[in-house]
């Protein structure tokens, strides 16, 4: 059984008379790709500065690979929260170097290999001044990579980075974890991406996470899993009598031309289907209308996408 | 956690403090200041028979030595501009770095915060060494060449003097630690530090007139405030005040201790 890597126990912090966490349990176990979501302003930031103790807490504790001790904890640990800062008279490489110093371990092959993964190796004797936003990104990612962390703290690893970056950001996270057993915690409001990425989830509304689990896990327990179903059929008028036969099946909107949306309650694609060929009615296609972690996270955080 | 991680730790704060503006700003004055001062003495060696006061050659009025030298440029080195030089680069690598975030990326290792305290506040006394040692040098070592030692003013006496600038600017990197915790950019530390050293002056004057209308404890007061022993270094030219010195040990403490009280609390963001 993995062990845990992160874990918050009512995790807590105000500020004046606004909660920003509010008594935060999150567990991540060593090898989880863990997607920390939730809307701008649902306090992910703010319960990572906790975690790493950039700013204190007013409640509840953090334990990494069981450590209490938060200097000792974050010798496991590489993090990057929101846009990375440099020291931007400094090459890429310096900055690394300097990471390193503060890391206490991490050799010259360490951070050649950290600007090899991020794609940076030609361009780490640049000054950072001369770095755009996505370059930028990746060294914070390079940054955090060196100093051997067991376990990647990442806030909005891919902002600032074009469609092509993101892509390779998320191959890189998910070859780290694969290959080198990294576990990685990970915050972001890109849900596609972190439905490709991650194992596990945790969703922040208001400072309270209100869902926690494997995305499947998720989506079965809200019960959003496949409830509509799109049907495809020549003969539009003996379909939709054979539907209105048939318990816990109801027409969602009017249609479009030979194709129909229903709402199945208490009822599989599959019996669906089955009941129609008793029916005698001639369905050329059906389709199950995956519902995706963004429906789950607009369901449980009421709110618009940002 | 070990001496070789902190040492790391030291040598790359090295690095970035020295790698900045105001760190080269602080060598460059500093090195000017010994040589400019210098050329200047040697200058108005030559003008014996021009400039006179009084009917009497400035040779008469102004020694001309090694050692002599070696003071005229302390003089000039800590009047005004080569502290304020290094209170930017002390806001730089404090106040400047929570500003731009960069501190917060050194406070994701693991590293005690006084660690981070500790090597700037070593850096940046051994910034002020070295600007000391810049000005000292030149004049001194092109004074005795161009003048000889002889004269009032001895090495001796004039070492003193540098060795207490160094205290001296060492008081003044703490407090300007100390205001990076309050302001947090670094020309707010800068103005933040004039307008409290000014206000020091000016309570220094009221208390010297207090002193002066018969109230004998008010001059005492005044020659312990932080201004006054930010100035202890000014013994060197006839009498050494050990309450300026008392007073540099309070605002040494006051400095360093409440710098760090505040920093193992503050929220970096």
């Amino acid at each position: 059984m993995a062990s845990d890597a992160l874990v918050t126990r009512g995790l807590t912090r105000r500020f004046g008379g606004r909660t920003a966490v509010s008594a935060l349990d999150l567990r991540v176990q060593e090898g989880d790709v863990y997607g920390f979501l939730g809307p701008n302003g649902a306090g992910k930031t703010t319960a990572i500065r906790c975690m790493l103790g950039l700013i204190g807490r007013d409640a509840g504790e953090v334990e990494i690979f069981g450590e209490k001790d938060p200097v000792r904890q974050r010798a496991h640990v590489g993090a990057m929260v929101e846009t990375p800062a440099f020291h931007k008279w400094l090459s890429a490489r310096d900055n690394l170097r300097r990471a390193t110093a503060f890391a206490g371990q991490g050799t010259a092959a360490d951070i050649e290999l950290a600007l090899e993964r991020v794609g940076l190796q030609g361009r780490a004797d640049e000054k950072v001044q001369g770095y755009s936003l996505g370059m930028k990104q990746r060294l914070g990612i390079a940054r955090a990579l060196v100093g051997k962390p067991r376990l990647l703290i990442l806030d909005e690893p891919t902002n600032g980075l074009d469609p092509r970056g993101m892509r390779e950001i998320r191959d890189l996270l998910l070859e780290l974890a694969r290959r080198d057993r990294l576990t990685i915690f990970v915050s972001s409001h890109l849900l596609g991406e972190v439905e490709q990425l991650c194992s596990r989830v945790g969703i922040l509304e208001r400072g309270r996470m209100v869902a926690e689990g494997t995305v499947e896990e998720l989506l079965r327990r809200s019960g959003a899993a496949v409830t509509e179903v799109d049907l495809e059929c020549a003969d539009a008028v003996a379909l939709g009598r054979a539907l209105e036969g048939i318990a816990g099946v109801s027409v969602v909107g009017d249609g479009e031309g030979d194709r129909l949306r229903v709402r199945l309650d208490g009822l599989s694609p599959a019996e669906l289907n089955q009941r129609l060929v008793q029916a005698g009615v001639a369905v050329s296609a059906l389709v199950p209308v995956v519902k995706s972690l963004e429906d789950l996270f607009l369901t449980l955080t009421s709110q618009e996408l940002t | 956690m070990n001496g070789r991680h902190l040492l790391l730790v030291i040598g790359a704060e090295a690095r970035a403090i020295y790698g900045r503006a105001s760190a080269k700003l602080a060598v460059v004055v500093a090195l000017l200041t010994g040589v400019v001062v210098l050329l200047a003495l040697q200058w108005l060696q030559g003008q014996a028979e021009t400039i006179q006061a009084n009917g009497n050659p400035i040779t008469n009025m102004v020694e001309f030595s090694g050692p002599a030298a070696a003071g005229w440029a302390l003089r000039v080195r800590n009047f005004f501009v080569l502290p304020l030089v290094l209170l930017l680069a002390t806001a730089a690598s404090f106040a400047g770095e929570i500003g731009d975030q960069t501190l917060r990326e050194v406070l994701v290792r693991p590293v005690p915060r006084w660690w981070i305290l500790l090597s700037k506040a070593l850096v940046l006394s051994s910034l002020a060494a070295l600007t000391l040692l810049l000005t000292l040098a030149p004049a001194l070592g092109g004074g005795l060449a161009l003048f000889g030692a002889e004269g009032p003013t001895t090495t001796g006496a004039v070492l003193l003097g540098y060795a207490a600038s160094l205290l001296s600017d060492v008081g003044l990197i703490a407090l300007g630690l100390l205001a990076s915790t309050f302001v947090r950019s670094v020309g707010g530390v800068v103005v933040a530090m004039m307008l409290i050293l000014m206000g020091d002056m000016g309570l220094r004057v009221v208390l010297k007139g207090m002193a002066w209308v018969g109230a004998a404890w008010a001059e005492d007061v005044g020659r312990a405030l932080p201004g006054a022993a930010l100035a202890c270094w000014e013994g060197w030219q006839g009498e050494w005040d050990p309450w300026a010195f008392a007073g540099m040990a309070v605002l040494l403490l006051v400095g360093f201790g409440g710098t760090l009280w505040r920093f193992q609390r503050m929220d970096v963001p």
